[in-house]
C-alpha cells in the first residue's frame, strides 16, 4: 500500500487540461482519497507548459512534492526534459502521436487522435477530448471505480450540451481501457464529503461577510480572482448587491488612493493586488497611516522582485507590507495559511482598518490563492457584529473636538457630511497637531509618531486580532516557526524529523507577547519560509527586546513549500550545530 | 448687519483659514470667487468636501469653507482620492483645486480617468506654468520659448489640458483668468451647478516663479491676450440649496468668429486655433448635459457607505450554506 503517491500531468496552457486535471482530483476525492493539488502553470495564455501535480497521502494536511510516481506527459515540446525528473520506476502515461519513445519500463502509450476521431464532429471538441483520454487511463491506474467515475463527470460537466457530454463520457471510457500496465495500490479512506475552495474566494467571502462596501483594483495575477469573486458572489448572494461598489482603476496607485479615501469617508474599503501594486501603493499606505485613514491592502503574494514569476508563489513581501512607505511606519499584517483563516482575516480586518484607523495588509500567497484547498468540513460563518471603532457625529457642547487627539491610542474620528460641521477638520499629509493644523513643531511631530506606533502596537490587546498558533513541546528545545500557507507542512515535518519540536505558526504582526516568550524558551528557533533572506526571522529578531537564537531555513524557488526538502536543511544544521 | 444666504449662513461661515500664499497669487483670487459663489448658491458647507494634490494650489482647500471636511493628499493623487471619496459618498458636492503640476504631469493619468469616469467634481486647475513650492521649475502646460527665472528655455509645447479633458470625455470645459473676478465667479457657479464632471481650468499667475517678461503666463502676457468669447449671463441664480435642475445661462458673443459651446467640435477648433495665434480664450469652451456619474453608470446605490445597516451588508445563514454547497463534493 503506498502512502506517498504522486501524479505529475504536464500539457500545454491553453488547451482544457485544467478542467480535465480538476476532473481527475474529484474523482480521487470521491473515492476517498486525500489528495491534494498544485497548478504550476505559466504566465501566458497558451502554449507554454504547464505541470498539475496531484499528491496522495495518508496525512491530514500536506504540502507539494517532487517526486513523480505516475507521468502523464501530453506536451511534447516539455516531454524529454521530463523524462529527466523521473526514475525508472515512474510509469508513464504519454500521447503516442508524438512518435517519442518512452525508455520506461512501465509506459502507456494513447494513440489520441485516432481514439477521438468518431466521437464528436467538431475538431475543437476532439482536441479537448484528448485530456479526457489521459484522465481515463489514471483513474484506471488508481484502480478506480469507472461508474463511480463516470457518475463525477456527469455533475462536474452538468452544463456541457449533451453531444459534448457523451463524447467525454465515452473518451473517460476508452481511456481507462488504455491502461494495461500494472495499477498501484494507494492508501485511502471511507470517502467523506469534501468542500474545495481557492483561497482567493474565501477572501472575497471574508470581505463581503465583513461588510465591505467599496472594493477598488487593477488587475493582476495572482490576485485578480479576489474582487473578481467579490463581484460575482455580491451579485448573486449578498441581500441587495447596489450597496457595494466595485471599481477596476486605472492602476494601483489609483486603486489604493481610492481605497483610501473611500475608508477616509466612512466606508469599508479594501483593494487587491500582488507585490508590483504593493510596490505602487507605498505612498498611498504613508498617507493612510499619517492621516489614520482605515482600508485594507490585501497582497497576494507572487515570486519577485520585479516581475519575477508572475505565476509562482512567494512569501517575500512580508517586510515591505509591515514598514510600508518611507518615514517612520508601522503596519498591522495579518497572515492567513488556509481558506478558513483567507475567509476569517478578510472580515477581520475590515474591523481592525476602522478600530485602529490605519491601512491594514492581509498577506495571502498564490498557492493559498488560486490552488484548490480540499477541506473536510465546511467554511465557518463568523457570528461577530462589526467592530467601528470611535466615530463622533454630534456637537460636543463643552470641549472642542480633536481629530487626532494624543490622549488615547486611537483618537475619535468625525466623517465628512455625516457630523456636525463643528467637527469638520482638514485632513493633510504634512505635519499636523491634535486638530489637524499644520504645525512644523519637533514635539508635536515626535508626539504624533510615538502615538501611531503605539496605536498599532495596541493591536495586541484586540481580541479579533488573529492569535498565534502555537503547540508547546515541554520535552523540546527546538521549535518551528512558519507563517502563512507554509504551515501546511507541519504534519509531515513531524514525520521527517526524528526528534521532537515545538511549533509556531505566526498569524498576525506586531508579534504578540507570548510569542516572545514561547522563542526565549527554545534554544534553536528555525523560520521556515519561502523568501531568501528570512523576513519574518528579521522582523522577530528586530521587535525582539532580548536575543533570540534563530535559523532561517528558505526556500524560494518560486514552489510551494517542500516537506522533504525543507527537513533535509533542518537536518543539516543541527547537525553542524552537535558537531 | 451682515447678509445672509438662503441657508440663513453669512459670507463668513464660508470662508476659511488666512492664506499663507504669497501676496498677489493667482491661487488667492480664485479662492475668493469660490467662497462667494458657494455663498451665493446657498450651497450646504456640510455637503461639500474639499479635495487636493499636493503644490501652492493645492494648499487652498485650507482658506475655505472652515465647516467643511478637506483633505490635502498626494502629489497628483487628488482625482483617485476623490474617487474613492464618491463611491463612498455619493451625494457629497466635491470641490478639487489641483495646479498645473499636479494636473498635467504627475497626475495627468488619474485626471484621465476621473474624466472618464465622469465623477461629479468641480475640477479646478490653477494654472501658473510652474512648479512653486520647488522654486520655478518649468510645468507641462508652460509655453514653448517660455523662459523661466533660471533663464531656461522652454523647448517643448504646451499640454492644454482642456484639450485632455475633451479627449476623455468631459462635459463641462471652461477657461478663466484669475484676474477676472466677474467672468471667473460666473464659471465656477456653472461648474458647480453641473452634474458630472466640470473642468475648468484657470489662468493663474505665480508672483514669484511665474511673473516676469518672457513668461506666457505672466499677469500682464495674460491681461494682454486674454480674449473672453462671451458675456455670461447666469438666468435662475435664485436662493435655494443645490437644485435640481442646472443653472441656465445666456451667452453675449465678444468675439468675431461665433463659438458655439455645445458642440464638441467647435470647442476643439476653439483650442486648435490657439497653437498658433497668441490668444487666450476664456469663458466656456464646452458644455453638453451631462451622462450618467459614475455610481449611476454601474447602478450603485447612492445612500452613503457609513449609514448602511449592517445586516444588509452581512450574508443570510441560507447565502453562506448555499456557497459552502456549491463548493462541496
Amino acid at each position: 500500500m503506498l502512502k506517498d503517491f504522486n501524479i505529475s500531468i504536464s500539457t500545454e496552457n491553453g488547451t482544457g487540461s485544467m478542467t480535465a486535471n480538476k476532473l481527475l482530483m474529484r474523482c480521487l476525492l470521491s473515492h476517498g482519497f486525500k489528495a491534494n493539488s498544485k497548478n504550476l502553470f505559466p504566465s501566458n495564455i497558451a502554449g507554454l507548459p504547464t505541470t498539475y501535480s496531484i499528491r496522495i497521502t495518508d496525512f491530514e494536511k500536506f504540502g507539494h512534492s517532487e517526486n513523480i510516481d505516475l507521468y502523464i506527459g501530453f506536451n511534447k515540446k516539455t516531454l524529454l526534459k521530463d523524462f529527466e525528473s523521473l526514475t525508472p520506476e515512474t510509469t508513464c502515461i504519454l500521447n503516442a502521436d508524438f512518435k517519442v519513445e518512452s525508455y520506461f519500463e512501465n509506459t502507456v502509450s494513447i494513440e489520441c487522435r485516432k481514439n477521438v476521431r468518431e466521437l464528436h464532429e467538431s475538431a475543437t471538441t476532439k482536441k479537448l477530448l484528448y485530456n479526457m483520454l489521459y484522465v481515463g487511463t489514471a483513474l484506471k491506474a488508481l484502480k478506480l471505480d469507472l461508474q463511480k467515475s463516470l457518475d463525477t463527470a456527469k455533475i462536474f460537466f452538468k452544463k456541457l450540451p449533451e453531444d459534448v457530454l457523451n463524447a467525454n463520457m465515452k473518451a473517460l471510457e476508452l481511456g481507462y481501457s488504455l491502461y494495461k500496465v500494472d495499477a498501484f495500490d494507494v492508501v485511502k479512506n471511507k470517502p467523506q464529503k469534501n468542500y474545495i475552495f481557492e483561497g482567493n474566494l474565501c477572501s472575497a467571502l471574508g470581505f463581503l461577510d465583513g461588510g465591505a462596501t467599496v472594493a477598488t483594483w487593477y488587475p493582476i495575477t495572482p490576485s485578480s480572482s479576489v474582487v473578481e469573486s467579490f463581484e460575482s458572489l455580491n451579485a448573486r448572494q449578498s441581500k441587495d448587491k447596489s450597496l457595494r461598489s466595485v471599481l477596476q482603476c486605472e492602476d494601483e496607485i489609483s486603486s489604493a488612493v481610492a481605497a483610501l479615501g473611500a475608508g477616509w469617508s466612512g466606508a469599508r474599503a479594501f483593494t487587491a493586488t500582488s507585490g508590483p501594486g504593493l510596490s505602487l501603493m507605498q505612498e498611498a499606505i504613508g498617507l493612510g497611516y499619517f492621516t489614520e485613514s482605515p482600508f485594507v491592502i490585501l497582497d497576494v503574494q507572487r515570486s519577485g522582485p520585479s516581475t519575477g514569476l508572475p505565476t509562482r508563489t512567494s512569501q517575500a513581501d512580508l517586510v515591505l507590507a509591515h514598514y510600508s512607505s518611507h518615514g517612520d511606519t508601522l503596519h498591522p499584517v495579518l497572515l492567513p495559511g488556509t481558506p478558513q483563516e483567507a475567509y476569517n482575516d478578510a472580515f477581520e480586518s475590515l474591523n481592525l482598518a476602522e478600530q485602529l484607523q490605519t491601512p491594514v495588509m492581509v498577506l495571502s500567497d498564490l498557492d493559498l490563492g488560486m490552488n484548490e484547498w480540499v477541506l473536510n468540513e465546511p467554511l465557518k460563518q463568523k457570528e461577530e457584529n462589526f467592530k467601528r471603532g470611535p466615530v463622533e457625529t454630534k456637537k460636543k457642547e463643552t470641549e472642542l473636538f480633536k481629530r487626532f487627539s494624543n490622549s488615547s491610542p486611537v483618537a475619535t474620528r468625525s466623517l465628512p457630511r455625516l457630523s456636525d460641521p463643528s467637527l469638520a477638520y482638514f485632513t493633510r499629509g504634512s505635519g499636523h497637531d491634535e486638530s489637524g493644523d499644520y504645525s512644523e513643531d519637533p514635539k508635536v511631530y515626535e508626539q504624533k509618531l510615538s502615538r501611531l506606533k503605539e496605536k498599532v502596537l495596541s493591536s495586541k490587546k484586540l481580541s479579533n486580532r488573529p492569535k498565534d498558533i502555537i503547540e508547546k513541546n515541554e520535552k523540546s528545545e527546538v521549535s518551528i516557526v512558519v507563517w502563512g500557507s507554509t504551515g501546511q507542512i507541519y504534519e509531515e515535518l513531524k514525520n521527517l524529523l526524528s526528534f521532537e519540536f515545538s511549533f509556531l505558526r505566526v498569524r498576525s504582526l506586531p508579534v504578540h507577547d507570548d510569542t516572545f516568550d514561547f522563542l526565549k524558551a527554545h534554544k534553536t528557533n528555525f523560520v521556515v519560509e519561502l523568501n531568501r533572506d528570512g523576513q519574518l526571522n528579521q522582523i522577530l529578531k528586530a521587535s525582539s527586546s532580548t536575543s533570540l537564537k534563530m535559523v532561517s531555513i528558505n526556500q524560494f524557488g518560486g514552489l510551494p513549500a517542500n516537506a522533504k526538502s525543507i527537513a533535509e536543511k533542518i537536518k543539516k544544521v543541527l547537525k553542524e550545530v552537535q558537531s | 448687519m451682515s447678509k445672509t444666504n438662503s441657508l440663513d449662513l453669512f459670507k463668513k461661515d464660508y470662508q476659511g483659514a488666512a492664506s499663507t500664499l504669497c501676496k498677489g497669487c493667482g491661487h488667492d483670487s480664485i479662492t475668493l470667487n469660490l467662497t462667494n459663489a458657494l455663498f451665493e448658491l446657498s450651497i450646504n458647507p456640510k455637503d461639500v468636501i474639499k479635495l487636493s494634490g499636493i503644490g501652492c494650489s493645492s494648499k487652498t482647500p485650507n482658506y475655505f469653507l472652515d465647516q467643511s471636511f478637506g483633505f490635502n493628499s498626494l502629489h497628483g493623487r487628488m482625482a483617485s482620492l476623490a474617487t474613492g471619496v464618491h463611491l463612498s459618498q455619493p451625494r457629497a458636492k466635491l470641490i478639487g483645486i489641483s495646479g498645473d503640476g499636479d494636473t498635467a504631469s504627475i497626475g495627468l493619468g488619474g485626471f484621465l480617468h476621473l474624466v472618464r469616469r465622469n465623477v461629479p467634481i468641480v475640477y479646478v486647475i490653477a494654472n501658473n506654468g510652474v512648479y512653486g513650492l520647488t522654486k520655478g521649475q518649468f510645468s507641462a502646460t508652460s509655453k514653448e520659448k517660455d523662459s523661466s527665472k533660471l533663464k531656461s528655455s522652454q523647448a517643448l509645447p504646451e499640454m492644454d489640458m482642456l484639450f485632455q479633458a475633451l479627449g476623455a470625455g468631459c462635459e463641462f470645459v471652461a477657461r478663466s483668468y484669475s484676474g477676472d473676478n466677474i467672468q471667473l465667479k460666473k464659471l465656477l457657479k456653472l461648474a458647480l451647478s453641473h452634474k458630472g464632471t466640470a473642468v475648468i481650468d484657470i489662468v493663474s499667475p505665480c508672483v514669484v516663479y511665474g511673473n516676469h517678461i518672457g513668461f506666457s503666463k505672466s499677469y500682464t502676457n495674460t491681461q494682454e491676450i486674454n480674449l473672453p468669447l462671451h458675456e455670461i449671463d447666469l438666468i435662475n441664480e435664485d436662493s435655494g440649496t443645490i437644485k435640481k435642475e442646472e443653472l441656465s445661462f445666456e451667452l453675449t458673443p465678444l468675439i468675431e468668429e461665433k463659438h458655439d459651446p455645445s458642440s464638441l467640435s467647435s470647442a476643439l477648433n476653439l483650442l486648435t486655433s490657439e497653437k498658433t495665434s497668441n490668444v487666450l480664450h476664456t469663458g466656456l469652451i464646452y458644455k453638453k448635459e451631462s451622462r450618467k456619474e459614475l455610481n449611476e453608470a454601474y447602478g450603485f446605490s447612492k445612500e452613503d457607505k457609513f449609514s448602511i445597516d449592517e445586516n444588509k451588508l452581512r450574508l443570510s445563514e441560507d447565502a453562506f450554506n448555499r456557497i459552502n454547497e456549491e463548493m462541496s463534493l
